[in-house]
């Protein structure tokens, strides 16, 4: 039998609103995001020497991403799974989170300009350029803590993939030959994420159907 | 009568003193849930604890009516919501029928 206390109930609670698989998607877009400049310059279809494309691509996904995120969750997710307000213990968690983010958010803006103006050193004898350990090293630490604080399992796994994918595409240009390295990695780090989030939103979309409340706002049956 | 079976029988009868409205299994699955939050809506309840909206209407109005639940009504646009939370004597009372009956099924368990 299913061992059920309070904190466990908080818990299950909590993590019923990670059902959606909005989650999912955002962070897969947001990966996404990250590899399509690289892909299409693989493929010769935007240069680096123009910063402008390289910019704007990450910059429509993200928006794109973050649009999905919360009209998504307005429009989906409120009608399906509904509301909830969590305690003063939960709420000291999410504030971390967003500690977490906004720190995430800035060491990447600063990693990203100094790899977009090629103001970094390799990292020695990995060589990798130092912006992108930063980036393996933050994503795996950041997504791992926000993983914990949220207790969103899957996040671990995503924390993982994000570590991995510009490290290694970097590490596959320099010391190997294979063809369209960026192409391999994203699509080995970006599918599965996206593919979790596709099944799990589905899987949300089928189990809970958008509810009609009666009249007068719920409190007019009677049994 | 011997001291361990008057306090089994002191024990069981606790049972009559517990507060038959939150004993009652669907009140207490949603004032359990109800504990855990700071407020939540109509649809989340519904969910959580897979009652018909007939049924947790009922429920919920039992709770409200012995002061365990509060029932906020507001606007969000133009929609009716409605938001739900513990009251202070609700985590009370909810706090001692924990302790009652762990007592109880303790005693009863300890007699076998």
């Amino acid at each position: 039998m299913e061992q059920l206390n309070i904190k466990t109930l908080e818990k299950k609670a909590f993590r019923y609103f990670f059902k959606d698989g909005i989650y999912d998607l955002f962070m897969g877009l947001i990966l996404l995001s990250f590899g399509l400049p690289l892909i299409f310059n693989e493929f010769g279809w935007i240069d680096y020497e123009t910063v402008a494309m390289p910019l704007l691509i990450p910059l429509i996904l993200n928006v794109g991403a973050l649009l999905f995120f919360v009209f998504g969750k307005k429009y989906i997710t409120v009608p399906r799974l509904g509301i909830a307000h969590f305690g003063k213990t939960r709420k000291r968690k999410l504030k971390r989170v967003k500690l977490l983010l906004w720190i995430s958010v800035l060491i990447g803006v600063v990693a990203f300009f100094l790899s977009l103006f090629k103001v970094f050193p390799v990292g020695g004898a990995t060589g990798i350029p130092l912006p992108f350990l930063i980036f393996g090293i933050q994503s795996l630490l950041v997504f791992s803590f926000i993983a914990y604080f949220l207790d969103f399992t899957r996040l671990y796994l995503y924390a993982f993939l994000f570590a991995i994918s510009l490290p290694l595409t970097f590490w596959l240009k320099r010391n190997t030959e294979i063809q369209y390295p960026s192409l391999w990695v994203f699509a080995l780090t970006t599918i599965p994420i996206l593919v979790i989030g596709c099944v799990v939103f589905i899987q949300f979309l089928t189990q809970f159907p958008k509810k009609e409340l009666g009249a007068g706002n719920e409190q007019t049956e009677e049994k | 009568m011997s001291k361990q079976k008057k306090s089994e029988t002191q024990g069981l009868n606790r049972l009559l003193d517990i507060d038959k409205a939150i004993h009652e299994p669907a009140r207490l699955m949603i004032i359990a849930y109800l504990s855990v939050v700071e407020s939540a809506d109509f649809i989340f309840l519904l969910n959580q604890t897979g009652l018909t909206q007939g049924n947790l209407s009922f429920h919920l109005s039992k709770l409200e009516e012995s002061g365990y639940v509060a029932i906020k009504k507001k606007f969000i646009g133009k929609r009716p919501h409605t938001m739900l939370s513990i009251t202070d004597k609700g985590q009370q009372t909810l706090k001692e029928y924990l302790h009652t009956m762990k007592d109880i099924i303790n005693s009863l368990a300890g007699s076998k």
